[in-house]
């Protein structure tokens, strides 16, 4: 009787390990490969299966968005690229991709121009992903330290001068890049930003189906979500305009 | 002779083809009314040795079989045709109502046995008409000028009532008539909107057949016939079509012997209008291919290139044939992707497409022309052409062979030309596309974690931390450690030097020789000792010189320390009793002490 329950165990262990086996990377490997052989159906659910597991990373937001861009599924390629964008800010390719697919999209809405040294920060802070920004500061920091014990202990003047110099400016290298990795986490992990789905969706003046229709927005915009308010949501779109849509009309980023 | 011959051999000929091509037609209407007396036919080619008509049993034979033949001869342009036709006529009354079949009459010419076709007849009942006319022909009927509408209407028919975009609808206009009819006044056609239509090609003179029409007969005539296009979806209407018909009536007015006698027959005008006919269009489906132009039906299609060699700016031609049967005048020409480098010119487009019934087919050729600027192989790749089956009711791409093109350098444009450079093209960009998927993959890591966030992140800054604070302390201390003991003797050095020097003046006032140059000694050395914090065993005069020179001490007082050392050892063995001599050195080692005392303190402040 024993052994019987023991066979069993093996057997729902086997089941379970074979079903573990599935290692995310080997999807994504099986999924590259049916991408390159023109299978984009295939891949796609191969790369959501990964997603699916709840891990993620750039290149394969990046790679999922090239697959639904290939079957024409715009609204679900920028949402992707918009993923792996957050991701890895600095990435040419995901750039590139996410640019020609926003060109496949109906609604054009002139950006308003930002003030020029946020720009010039947004595009500093770009530079690095967060992660690429935490072990800056972590790096920084630990100089920092080393550097204030030299200042403290050291005899000499000259070694002195130089680390304190150094030691401010690393300082605030550490500042800065931990500043900078806390708020592209929290960019990524707010999402406060969203792709319409919806062939075609009005924005109303109010949260309700008798608001006045203010303006149309089409599949595949990107629109900044304001605040929610039961199965609506405020949207701000990239021209200042804001109006009220369904949920069930976007996606969150 | 030889024209003779050939005279000879052309007859012969001639002869034997009409041998060959006798045939045996029979006809009778395919509609007739019951009691009614029609003619049945067998039509030869050619003069039978032998007939045998089938058994009649359905039908009474009236008369027959009577023989007739004819004989045409006809020269067009010196081609002689010679057509003889025989013809056996029954006359036969329908006695019994439905449908009935005359079997193949057999007929032997020259040797050979030939069919014809068998016929089949309907026989309905006659209408009130036919009896009346047949019991009183001459008591009323309806008057001439009212016609019924059901006596004579037109009417558009198509063979289709729902079709795709771009599938051929043929639709016919015919005119139905009971009365017989003298002629055609003015006709509006069907202007077809939302078609593309096209004729076909009908007989000059409308024939008339006879139709059963719920059991009452008409005869029949095809006026026109048109193949449709159409060319959007929705519901498309054929507009009426509009026919003014003079018609035979019998006469109402006059009653005069004269016209009973010719039949009271006179000419009446009516306006017939054919009821609208719709026809449902339906959208192709959306799934349609790239390569899809329009084309609806089913093709074929081949390309070739006039050349594979040629040298440069020199034309080469593609020839696309598009070969099959739908709405091929419709349909767009196809790309052809011709290699960079080449110059293209506007596609030359020519068809040769033929309508008949049912459908258009034909042949469609496409000519692109381009002029290669540069040099090298090239290939220009398959043609697509995609078109909607109708019969799988999906789309169906076909593709040609792809094309090789060797194009050589074009030498004669360079001789004679000094080419000085090349002329600078811009990179040209042909399409617009993703770029490609990335295929190394950086460490998949769960959604929403992030480095920054980490307990290890943070734990790592806290170990950092502690290490810092913990090197701080531990080196602080050993620091304070080593630096406490000389600090006491750096600080307390000038005191005890101080003691020892007024132990060394009382010794002077006491005359103690010995015991002064040993405080003095002691003095000095012990205070070198404290100041420069060396342990009394390591303690030598070399070090002590070296020492001293480090901290910035001159030259000179180095040498009075190492004087005044010197003094007093030698003194310690061999004491010299000279007051005045202990005197000086005793001023001398204060004021190097005080001076050492000076330049020490400050160096102290200089250092660390």
């Amino acid at each position: 009787m024993t052994k019987r329950i023991f066979i069993t165990f093996t057997l729902i262990g086997a089941t379970l390990g074979s079903l573990l086996a599935q290692k995310p990377q080997m999807l994504i490997d099986k999924a590259d490969k049916l991408y390159t052989e023109g299978k984009y159906q295939d891949a796609i659910s191969n790369y959501e299966a990964v997603v699916g597991q709840g891990l993620q990373n750039a290149e394969l937001y990046y790679n999922l968005g090239n697959a639904y861009f290939k079957i024409k599924n715009i609204p679900a390629a920028i949402i992707n690229y918009e993923r792996a964008h957050l991701l890895n800010p600095d990435d040419e390719d995901i750039k590139f991709n996410l640019d020609l697919a926003r060109t496949y999209t109906v609604d054009k809405i002139e950006v308003l121009p930002e003030f020029f040294l946020v720009s010039f920060i947004k595009g500093f802070r770009n530079w690095f992903s967060s992660n690429s920004w935490a072990y800056i500061a972590i790096f920084s920091f630990a100089l920092v330290l080393a550097l204030v014990l030299f200042f403290w202990f050291s005899r000499s003047f000259e070694i002195r001068r130089y680390a304190f110099g150094v030691a401010v400016f690393l300082s605030v290298i550490f500042v800065v890049s931990l500043v900078f990795s806390i708020s592209q986490k929290n960019q990524v992990v707010k999402r406060s930003s969203a792709v319409i789905f919806a062939p075609v969706v009005s924005a109303k003046s109010s949260p309700d189906e008798s608001g006045k229709d203010l303006f149309i927005l089409h599949a595949g915009t990107k629109v900044e979500l304001v605040r929610p308010v039961g199965e609506w949501c405020e949207v701000k779109l990239a021209d200042g305009n804001k109006g009220w849509i369904p949920k069930t009309s976007f996606q969150k980023i | 002779m030889i024209r003779k011959l050939l005279i000879i051999a052309l007859v012969f000929i001639s002869s034997v083809t009409l041998a060959q091509n006798v045939t045996i037609e029979a006809y009778a209407p395919n509609v007739v009314e019951l009691g009614e007396q029609f003619r049945l036919t067998y039509t030869l080619t050619a003069r039978p040795s032998s007939f045998n008509p089938p058994s009649i049993a359905d039908f009474d034979v009236i008369a027959g079989p009577s023989t007739s033949s004819n004989t045409s001869i006809e020269m067009i342009n010196g081609k002689v045709t010679q057509t003889q036709t025989y013809t056996y006529t029954y006359i036969l009354e329908a006695t019994k109502e439905g449908k009935f079949s005359i079997d193949a009459a057999e007929a032997t010419v020259n040797g050979n046995k030939i069919k014809s076709n068998a016929l089949s007849i309907e026989v309905v009942k006659a209408s009130a008409n036919t009896r009346q006319n047949n019991q009183q022909s001459t008591k009323q009927q309806a008057s001439g000028a009212d016609l019924p509408n059901d006596e004579l209407f037109v009417a558009i028919e198509t063979n289709k009532k729902s079709a795709y975009v771009g599938e051929p609808i043929e639709a016919t206009i015919k005119i139905y008539t009971r009365v017989g009819i003298a002629g055609f006044e003015e006709a509006k056609f069907p202007t077809f909107d939302g078609f593309w239509s096209q004729e076909i090609a009908t007989e000059q003179n409308i024939s008339f057949e006879r139709v059963n029409v719920n059991g009452k007969i008409y005869n029949v005539g095809t006026i026109r016939k048109y193949l449709l296009f159409p060319q959007k979806s929705s519901k498309l209407e054929i507009n009426p079509f509009e026919l003014v018909v003079v018609y035979q009536g019998r006469s109402t007015r006059s009653q005069s012997i004269f016209d009973e006698f010719f039949g009271g027959v006179e000419n009446y005008r009516k306006r017939l209008v054919s009821k609208p006919v719709s026809v449902n269009i339906r959208q192709l489906p959306d799934n349609a291919p790239e390569s899809f132009v329009g084309a609806v039906g089913a093709y074929k299609i081949e390309a070739t290139t006039d050349k594979t060699k040629l040298k440069t700016n020199e034309a080469v031609t593609v020839k696309l044939k598009i070969t099959g049967s739908g709405n091929l005048k419709l349909a767009g020409a196809p790309k052809v992707e011709f290699p960079a480098g080449f110059e293209l010119f506007d596609p030359k487009e020519s068809d040769n497409i033929n309508t008949t019934a049912n459908n258009s087919s034909g042949t469609k050729t496409i000519e692109y022309i381009a002029i290669p600027r540069s040099a090298g192989s090239f290939e220009i790749p398959p043609v697509e052409f995609t078109y909607f089956d109708l019969n799988k009711e999906s789309y169906v791409t076909l593709r040609s062979k792809a094309m090789p093109i060797e194009v050589l350098v074009d030498s004669s444009a360079a001789s004679g030309v000094m080419i000085t450079g090349y002329s600078k093209e811009d990179v040209k960009f042909i399409g617009k596309d993703i770029r490609f998927i990335k295929t190394s993959h950086s460490k998949l890591r769960p959604i929403n974690s992030f480095v920054v966030t980490s307990g290890i992140y943070i734990f790592i800054y806290i170990i950092l931390i502690i290490a810092f604070l913990a090197f701080w302390y531990l080196y602080s201390k050993h620091r304070e450690q080593m630096t406490d003991l000389s600090i006491v003797r750096t600080r307390k050095a000038n005191k005890t030097a101080q003691k020892r020097l007024k132990e060394a003046s009382i010794m002077l006032n006491q005359d103690n020789a010995e015991k002064f140059y040993e405080e003095i000694h002691k003095a000095l050395w012990g205070y070198t000792a404290d100041k420069l914090s060396i342990p009394i065993a390591n303690l030598n005069s070399d070090r002590v010189k070296e020492e001293l020179a480090k901290r910035g001490v001159d030259n000179v007082d180095i040498e009075e320390f190492i004087r005044i050392i010197d003094v007093c050892e030698f003194a310690r063995f061999a004491p010299d009793k000279e007051h005045s001599q202990m005197d000086a050195l005793y001023e001398a080692t204060y004021t190097l002490i005080s001076k050492f005392e000076q330049t020490l303190g400050k160096a102290k402040s200089n250092l660390w």
